[in-house]
């Protein structure tokens, strides 16, 4: 079922910074691969009719989990290096300019992808005026 | 079923949904309109005037959140021009509340219902980030600032 879903553009996996922030929509009319969406922009809705619904690169935006909201909902966090944690510095050398606040906390799962297994958790974080979205797991608590 | 809506509410797109909490998402900046007129003959349609001019019209006002003034209004005025932080958790006779970091000790926006809960929408001082406060519990007022 897509009618009603709330979803968002696929964000590129290993982008690291995005400009401007992830937009949502709520998706007003489905018969898969077509879907139109409102977007958060108050635009008028968006018809989109691809030939695949994998071509739509929209994901369903879905609960996280509730330990993984208390984990970060109101805190300051940092992405963690890609070379993962060190001794003394659970950022692993992020700099610290990279610090951010959450946005938002959701899970992603391609729009027409089967309902379980759920989709992975992800953090919106906002930093200076910039965006990342990434893994929860990929961010530490300051 | 009767039209949620009247012009002159206020109305914003919903980003709630069967499978997602609200507050789980955050629009950047958040998009506010006032309706403009229900569409006839399709009686569910409406017609919203945004903030810069534009025309929104959706076919089934299901797509929108109405936004409601929090009463008692005097309670909701207490909160305008103040500087906020969330509450992530409660105090308890034995325990103090604990706040949201400090970065996101902000501005009052707005206060205001959705679906017959009060919200107050702040702006973050450290980087402009808005985020909603899901009660009035969850408001902490940092006086003397």
């Amino acid at each position: 079922m897509a009618l009603n879903d709330i979803v968002s553009p696929r964000i590129p996996q290993g982008a690291p910074i995005q400009p401007q922030p992830t937009h949502y929509g709520i998706v007003t009319a489905e018969a898969l691969p077509a879907v139109t969406v409102l977007w958060d922009t108050a635009n008028p809705p968006v018809a989109y009719a691809p030939v695949a619904t994998a071509d739509l690169n929209l994901d369903v935006i879905e609960n996280a989990d509730a330990v993984t909201v208390s984990n970060f909902r109101g805190k300051t966090v940092l992405r963690i290096a890609p070379g993962g944690p060190k001794p003394g510095d659970p950022a692993g050398g992020t700099s610290r300019e990279y610090v951010g606040t959450v946005a938002g906390i959701y899970r992603r799962r391609a729009l027409g992808a089967p309902a379980l297994p759920k989709g992975p958790e992800y953090l919106l974080v906002k930093s200076g005026d910039l965006f990342f979205e990434d893994l929860a797991s990929n961010f530490t608590v300051r | 079923m009767a039209n949620l809506f009247a012009p002159g509410d206020r109305a914003r797109v919903k980003l709630a949904a069967v499978g997602l909490l609200s507050g789980s998402v955050n629009p950047q900046p958040p998009i506010i309109g006032v309706v403009q007129k229900i569409d006839s003959p399709a009686a569910d349609a409406v017609t919203v005037l945004m903030e810069d001019g534009r025309l929104l019209q959706v076919d089934n006002y299901n797509l929108l959140d109405k936004i409601t003034p929090t009463l008692p209004t005097s309670f909701a005025n207490t909160l305008f021009d103040k500087v906020v932080v969330g509450i992530a958790v409660p105090a308890t006779t034995t325990t103090a509340a604990v706040l949201f970091s400090d970065e996101y000790i902000g501005r009052v926006v707005d206060v205001y219902d959705v679906g017959g809960t009060s919200r107050v929408l702040v702006r973050s001082l450290s980087n402009g980030m808005y985020y909603e406060l899901l009660s009035l519990t969850e408001v902490f007022v940092l006086e003397d600032r």
